[in-house]
């Protein structure tokens, strides 16, 4: 019985976890493309580390979870199936590291426009995020 | 025992020689002043073919990636043009992009990503045989990988680096394109200084 009571305190807490969005932002697109990338920086307030596990768009045809890797001075991207916040910790989405990938847009991205993005979490929750086209290319850009 | 030692060894020798092989394209020098590297090659733009010796008489910097590249090649381009404007070297320097992914990107695709980052960058691209061509006289990397469970169904891991050409179209500097600012410029103004 005791244990189970902490079972259920320990998932209700969990559940309680928070994850904070930190400069949500769409890559402007290159003309020509129907790909771009999302960044931003994920804060874990709570004592248990969370894994991203999916993002969804209802304006692109499939959004995936990627990473960067420069080894050698060989530039590699690979698709991951989940990225993890650390407990009381952040992760950092940005150029040349972790990134969310939008594949096939299914309408066109003006810069200064606000999308949502769905972005799905281990712990059950979902959150709906505001992110802003801006230019990533331009003078005076700073990663989240 | 000793037999089991040996086959060890020669396991992670063997290992350790192929994985040089298939993973040789770094070499700690920045210098590429050689005889046996670079060279003039042919490729497709938009308009037709494009030559490196059509630039004779101006200063070249090569860039390799590709069109699907969503993240490093663009920052290298950009950084490119934005370097390229700070030291009011714009119109010295031709910013050719080639793009490696002979399967997916066409001269006009490659053409448009090129002239996002600056009016003056052109794009090329070529056939496989055309790309491995100057891949090889280049020394860059590039290799395609599968992934059948991505919206991309594949990637190009490729090396990313700006090759620094005289007037006369010989290689002189070739820099990591995640090197620090100070020595991209410095090593542009060097070659710019030599003509």
């Amino acid at each position: 019985m005791i244990k189970l009571f902490i079972l259920i305190l320990t998932l209700s807490l969990s559940t309680l976890a928070k994850v904070e969005i930190i400069n949500p932002h769409i890559a402007h697109v290159i003309p020509g493309s129907s790909i771009t990338a999302a960044f931003l920086k994920l804060k874990n307030t709570s004592d248990e580390s969370i894994d991203l596990l999916s993002v969804e768009a209802k304006w692109a045809n499939s959004v995936e979870l990627h990473n960067h890797v420069m080894e050698k001075g060989v530039m590699s991207m690979r698709k991951m199936d989940k990225m993890t916040i650390p407990a009381n910790g952040e992760l950092i989405l940005k150029s040349k590291s972790y990134h969310i990938m939008i594949f096939g847009l299914k309408e066109e991205l003006k810069l200064d426009d606000i999308k949502i993005l769905k972005l799905n979490f281990s712990n059950k929750k979902s959150q709906e995020i505001k992110f802003k086209v801006i230019d990533v290319y331009a003078k005076g850009y700073k990663h989240p | 025992m000793k037999f089991f030692f040996a086959l060890i060894t020669f396991l992670i020798l063997g290992f350790g020689i192929i994985y040089k092989m298939n993973y040789s394209p770094v070499i700690n020098t920045y210098d590429i002043t050689r005889d046996d590297f670079g060279g003039d090659f042919t490729l497709q733009g938009i308009d037709g073919k494009v030559s490196l010796s059509d630039y004779r008489g101006k200063n070249v910097i090569l860039y390799f990636g590709f069109a699907t590249c969503p993240d490093v090649c663009p920052m290298s381009l950009s950084y490119l043009s934005k370097a390229l404007k700070q030291m009011d070297a714009i119109d010295k320097i031709q910013v050719i992009f080639i793009s490696v992914d002979h399967k997916r990107d066409t001269p006009k695709k490659v053409h448009n990503y090129a002239k996002f980052f600056n009016k003056n960058f052109i794009g090329v691209t070529g056939s496989e045989e055309e790309i491995n061509k100057v891949t090889k006289q280049y020394e860059v990397y590039y290799k395609f990988i599968d992934m059948p469970e991505s919206a991309m169904k594949y990637t190009v891991d490729h090396t990313s680096r700006f090759y620094i050409l005289d007037k006369m179209g010989r290689a002189h500097k070739r820099v990591r394109s995640d090197e620090t600012q100070e020595l991209i410029l410095k090593e542009i103004q060097n070659v710019l200084d030599k003509g």
